[in-house]
């Protein structure tokens, strides 16, 4: 089972939203990393065929989705960045609504649904409005409709925003449980979110995917280039203009401690630290200086 | 699909309370039918209302029930002639109640046909009973020159309300009945009110979708597409259809028993429209309301549906649809619009509501021309209805189908 996606670009008026994106996604939990504004909602929803590409191809299994249509749709699972539900419905009445939309018996449906409100911790609410309960809860209404179907492709759209430390960990469980013999693509800016589960990660930028990869190898990029230091407080000002600065804490007594990506140790006394994704992360959508652009 | 799709709808709160408005104004405006109604009664000074009134009504139609021949529009001028040259102007009561009234209803509804030669009409003391005599050969000249002067001169736009006319067979007959009253005006408004709040219910069908993301998750599962489309545009139908069928019932229910029907000889041309080319009994024309209404409001709700296929803001959509919704009543309130204006009145899916309606429009004597093509105005009304109600929907159908952000 794969996704295959092909030069896909699509273009706003004389603003490419995404450009000549090729991917090839395979079973297992590929996170997409980028900033708001990258692209990655509007990949997204071309994967799920709610939105035509200007150009390119998606290939599912080597035929276009665009003609698979509804066969292709039997296998996917979708929860957008924003999840819209109707107010006057109850969780129950959603999931057998979307069940009916997905083509279950109700047989099937009632199956689905009680399994999935038991591993989405949602019983205690079936029968409450969704317009009534948190937003952490919405989101895994949302993530329940997408099982329904037993997806074989899952597609997540910033499945965390909105979730609270404790929720975020329960969904990073969850996502590993279920992504068995699944390809599972999950857009984040939250980039803890996918590091710990995604197997494949691809970097966006500017409708550009300019990283693939298992967290591993694109942490190569900066391998031996993270430091830290101690630095007076007054002086941070003046090594953000000129350093990407990943994470500063107060160490006290007017002194900060500052992480940072550079090519050598920028700051005196700087001690190297082992990379991760968020340093990455930080570290391509580094807004100053421009020169990281380039080497992206 | 479509059941869920109906119960969803069923259990929006704002289909429940438009649903519950459009009951108690139609239960409102049947109400208003029946106790507005007014009477005054000459012969003691006093005033009646409601059913009291409707009772007077009754009592007094009763003296000129029956088949208007031309001697008894003859005596009725006769009459009215006599007591005018021995009262003149000021005519005693007891005098007015046993001779002038029995005639009255006949005289007021057979003088418009009775004009000067300069075009204005004719005083009832200036009618002779043997031009009287001649009500119905009178009145096909009345028509040929209203319509001859109200359409450019066009001599073939007039034949062709003559011929048109051949159809109404006379004499006329008249009995009291709703037709006597306000009846089929209100019912006309109460249509109105149910087109603006069907509406209401229809513009968010689509568009509130686009606008939450709801339809995200819809349009990439099996059935969210086509099946879906044809669910929510027959879920809206069938709850406006349920509401039309409701409202106007139950107004219906309230006004017929009090009024009575008319029966089924009795000819809306007589006392409702002398320009009606149409050969139909009040009872008839009651159903060709609502027949007309019904269609109006299916055309209505298929454009609001179309816009809410189209449009993310369901309020920039019930803007769009109440304006085009008021449209015909603002151009006929103008006046004279000329005869493109009216083509595109009548071809408008709210053309047959509003304050021009299939009621106002059968008495009108409007014609609609296109070069050769000579249209009368309600059968215009009922055929853009027809056309427009397939049209939109599949228009509205494919806009879901298609529709990206």
């Amino acid at each position: 089972m794969e996704l295959t996606i092909e030069k896909l670009t699509k273009r706003y008026g004389d603003k490419d939203a995404v450009k000549s994106v090729s991917l090839n996604l395979t079973p297992g939990v590929w996170g997409l990393i980028g900033a708001n504004g990258a692209g990655k909602t509007t990949l997204m929803r071309m994967l799920t065929g709610i939105l035509s590409p200007t150009s390119g191809r998606i290939l599912y299994d080597g035929a276009e989705i665009s003609v698979l249509g509804e066969r292709y749709w039997d296998r996917l699972g979708y929860l957008p960045q924003t999840f819209g539900f109707y107010p006057e419905f109850t969780v129950t009445d959603y999931l057998e609504y979307i069940s009916a939309l997905k083509g279950l018996t109700r047989h099937q449906a009632k199956r689905r649904i009680s399994m999935l409100l038991e591993l989405l911790a949602l019983d205690d609410v079936r029968k409450k409005h969704i317009r009534k309960l948190s937003g952490g809860t919405q989101r895994r209404i949302g993530v329940a409709q997408a099982l329904l179907n037993d997806p074989d492709i899952l597609i997540l759209d910033e499945p965390t925003s909105g979730l609270d430390p404790g929720e975020r960990a329960r969904f990073r469980n969850l996502l590993s449980e279920m992504a068995q013999n699944k390809i599972v693509f999950i857009s984040t800016h939250i980039v803890s979110d996918v590091e710990s589960v995604a197997t494949q990660n691809a970097v966006m930028k500017n409708g550009k995917i300019i990283g693939i990869g298992t967290t591993e190898l694109l942490l190569e990029e900066i391998h031996g280039k993270v430091f830290y230091a101690v630095i007076p407080a007054d002086a941070l000002q003046t090594y953000e203009r000129s350093i990407c600065i990943v994470g500063v804490k107060s160490e006290g007594d007017s002194m900060m401690r500052v992480r940072y990506v550079a090519d050598s140790g920028q700051i005196p006394d700087s001690c190297p630290s082992n990379p991760c994704l968020e340093d990455l992360y930080i570290y391509l959508f580094h807004e100053k200086g421009g020169s990281h652009d380039a080497e992206a | 699909m479509l059941k869920l799709e109906l119960l969803r709808i069923m259990k929006s709160r704002s289909t429940r309370y438009l649903s519950g408005a459009a009951l108690l104004l139609s239960v409102l405006l049947a109400g208003m039918t029946i106790f507005m109604t007014y009477y005054f009664d000459s012969a003691t000074g006093t005033s009646r209302h409601g059913l009291a009134a409707i009772a007077a009504e009754r009592a007094e139609a009763a003296l000129s029930e029956g088949e208007i021949t031309p001697e008894k529009i003859r005596e009725a001028y006769a009459v009215n002639q006599e007591l005018s040259r021995v009262y003149g102007q000021v005519i005693p009561t007891e005098v007015w109640n046993s001779k002038m009234k029995p005639v009255y209803n006949t005289i007021l509804n057979t003088r418009l046909v009775f004009f000067e030669t300069n075009g204005m009409p004719k005083e009832p003391t200036d009618i002779s009973p043997e031009e009287a005599g001649n009500f119905y050969s009178q009145r096909k000249d009345y028509i040929n020159k209203t319509i001859y002067y109200g359409h450019q001169n066009r001599q073939d736009v007039a034949d062709y309300a003559l011929r048109l006319d051949e159809r109404v067979e006379t004499p006329f007959v008249y009995q009291y009945g709703f037709g006597s009253s306000n009846t089929l005006a209100h019912l006309t408004l109460c249509i109105f009110m149910l087109a603006v709040i069907c509406s209401v219910i229809s513009a968010p069908v689509f568009s509130s979708d686009y606008a939450s993301g709801a339809d995200d998750i819809q349009r990439c599962t099996r059935n969210g597409r086509r099946k879906l489309a044809h669910a929510k545009l027959l879920s809206a139908i069938i709850i406006s259809s349920s509401l039309f069928f409701l409202c106007t019932g139950v107004f219906l229910a309230i006004t017929l028993p009090v009024f009575g029907l008319d029966g089924t000889s009795v000819q809306f041309n007589y006392s409702t429209g002398v320009l009606a080319f149409t050969n139909m009994s009040e009872n008839g024309f009651l159903i060709l309301v609502l027949i007309s209404g019904f269609l109006t409001v299916l055309a209505m709700i298929c454009l609001t549906l179309w816009l809410s296929s189209i449009l993310n803001s369901p309020v920039m959509v019930l803007a769009i649809s109440v304006g085009i919704a008021l449209l015909p009543s603002l151009i006929s309130v103008i006046g004279d619009t000329g005869n493109l204006v009216n083509w595109i009145r009548l071809c408008l899916p709210s053309g047959g509501t509003g304050l021009a309606n299939i009621f106002t429009e059968l008495g009108q004597g409007t014609f609609l021309t296109a070069g050769p093509l000579i249209v009368w105005s309600p059968h215009l009304m009922l055929a853009a209805a027809l056309l427009e109600i397939p049209v939109f929907y599949l228009l509205a159908r494919r806009c879901y189908i298609k529709h990206e952000l």
